[in-house]
């Protein structure tokens, strides 16, 4: 609870919000006459905004030991860093998936028939892409602007091409109609892409040395 | 406890920042002096573990850095030159962190034992303020507590006094003589004033290599018979200087009373001093490759 205390930012929480109210948006239609309930919205956001909130969240994690000027004394310590930082994830995970159950639960309502297994293909995928680009950034730069900036580059450079420019690797396919990509198999190479940047994250972190000693 | 270094060696790219060193090292107060730049910081951080040497090790009570690292940072309490603190915490909430990450458990014991230090270093009634308000004396006294935690055999304190005023610095020391007892307290600082009132034994480094290991008194005998006390009028002190290492000057009216190091009387106008261990240290120190001054 104590790391948890100490990574909380109210920054955690703005991807999230935009995610509230565009949810919020679409239900406060559901009440009007021409209301048509469209799953595809609904995917849309999660695809779009629900990685970009655990990215963000992610890219605070490590920068944020140096910042602290706490790292030297942290690497001292016998508890193993990387054990450390494993628990830390958790708070944007845990943050990213209660946001989207809130929002699932609201969007129930509008839409009472869910392809669950259509939203986790949909969202999770980038997710986890985003959160392993965020991880390597925050671990090669060590500073958190440059790791949020290197993740919402990578997002926008995306929202902005409408995901044509990647080819199997584009991020939103779903909600940028592409249609010349394989779903399936562009969202198992998102998930090894973000697994393997995440994994080179970790060999970094356990090979990073200290600068050397300045006297 | 015992502390043996062998044959340590450390590089950074073309920088040798440590060349060969061997050292032993028993319980109590060990000093280790040397200028900037002499490689103190690198030898310190290779012992607590941070930095894998070149080649050679040392044992820490037996075990070798670089194989048990993590048995070797279980006995160790840490100081370095240079630390922030997680300013969100209060001193209860930091210390209570950080004795969860050096394994102490359960939290009964935890919050035993981060009594025990917040009391040690006077810190008990500002335990929930949070440590980004406090000052520069009260987070190096933090900074000690969080080395304490779990009653290390080893602490390793990387110039602890740098930024104190005098009270603190003698409250400091004080402090880490009263913990030597049967550990090994190793103290590193270029301030020879910090050794002198608390390390029996001491080493010197310089560039990277080990100048001198042994007692105060044993430094101190580097500089017998070198140590001159001069008067001259102010005119003639560069010339005085060119004879030997100036360690201090002290203005009489219009004359000045310096204190020299040099192999022989300079200029035949010297009185021969006693050397006190910062002469020893400078008498090391201040020799160039060949000799000279």
């Amino acid at each position: 609870m104590r790391e948890w205390k100490l990574h909380f930012t109210w920054s955690y929480l703005v991807p999230p919000l935009i995610l509230a109210v565009l949810l919020w948006d679409i239900m406060s239609n559901s009440n009007s006459p021409n209301f048509r309930p469209r799953l595809s919205e609904l995917l849309q956001i999660f695809e779009l905004f629900w990685p970009l909130a655990l990215a963000l969240g992610v890219a605070t994690l490590l920068p944020f030991e140096r910042q602290e000027g706490m790292l030297e004394l942290r690497l001292s310590y016998p508890r193993p860093y990387l054990l450390s930082l494993l628990q830390k994830l958790t708070l944007p995970i845990l943050l990213w998936a209660l946001v989207g159950a809130a929002g699932l639960a609201l969007a129930y309502r509008g839409y009472m028939i869910f392809d669950w297994w259509l939203l986790a293909k949909v969202s999770i995928p980038p997710a986890i892409a985003l959160a392993g680009c965020s991880l390597l950034a925050s671990t090669l730069t060590l500073n958190t602007p440059a790791s949020l900036l290197i993740t919402v580059a990578w997002w926008g450079f995306e929202l902005a091409t409408g995901s044509r420019l990647t080819g199997n690797l584009a991020l939103f396919p779903y909600s940028m109609r592409v249609e010349e990509i394989a779903l399936d198999t562009n969202r198992i190479l998102l998930v090894l892409l973000g697994l393997t940047l995440g994994a080179a994250a970790t060999v970094l972190l356990h090979k990073r040395q200290l600068p050397a000693a300045e006297e | 406890m015992h502390v043996e270094i062998k044959a340590l060696r450390k590089e950074y790219g073309r920088t040798i920042a440590l060349q060969d060193l061997s050292l032993t090292i028993d319980s109590g107060m060990f000093g280790l002096l040397g200028p900037n730049g002499a490689g103190k910081s690198t030898l310190m951080r290779i012992l607590t573990t941070l930095l894998p040497p070149t080649s050679g090790t040392a044992l820490i009570d037996g075990m070798d850095i670089r194989r048990k690292k993590r048995e070797v940072r279980q006995l160790l309490g840490y100081l370095p030159q240079e630390f922030g603190l997680y300013r969100k915490l209060s001193a209860w909430e930091l210390l209570d962190l950080i004795a969860s990450l050096k394994g102490i458990g359960p939290a009964r014991r935890r919050r035993t034992e981060v009594e025990r230090v917040l009391r040690q270093v006077n810190l008990w009634d500002k335990r929930n303020q949070r440590v980004g308000g406090y000052s520069g004396g009260m987070k190096r006294r933090i900074g000690i507590a969080q080395a304490l935690l779990g009653d290390p055999k080893l602490l390793i304190v990387d110039e602890p006094t740098a930024g104190l005023d005098p009270e603190e610095r003698v409250r400091f020391r004080n402090l880490l003589t009263e913990l030597s007892g049967d550990r090994v307290v190793i103290l590193s600082t270029h301030i020879v004033g910090d050794i002198e009132s608390s390390c029996n034994q001491l080493a010197v480094l310089r560039q990277g290599a080990l100048m001198f290991a042994g007692s105060q008194q044993q430094l101190a005998e580097q500089a017998a018979k070198k140590v001159w006390q001069v008067q001259v009028p102010e005119r003639d002190l560069q010339r005085l200087k060119s004879a030997g290492r100036v360690v201090s000057t002290r203005r009489d009216g219009e004359w000045i009373a310096v204190r020299l190091i040099a192999e022989q009387n300079p200029f035949d106008l010297g009185e021969q001093l006693e050397p006190t261990l910062e002469d020893g240290y400078m008498a090391l120190v201040g020799q160039d490759q060949n000799g000279g001054w």
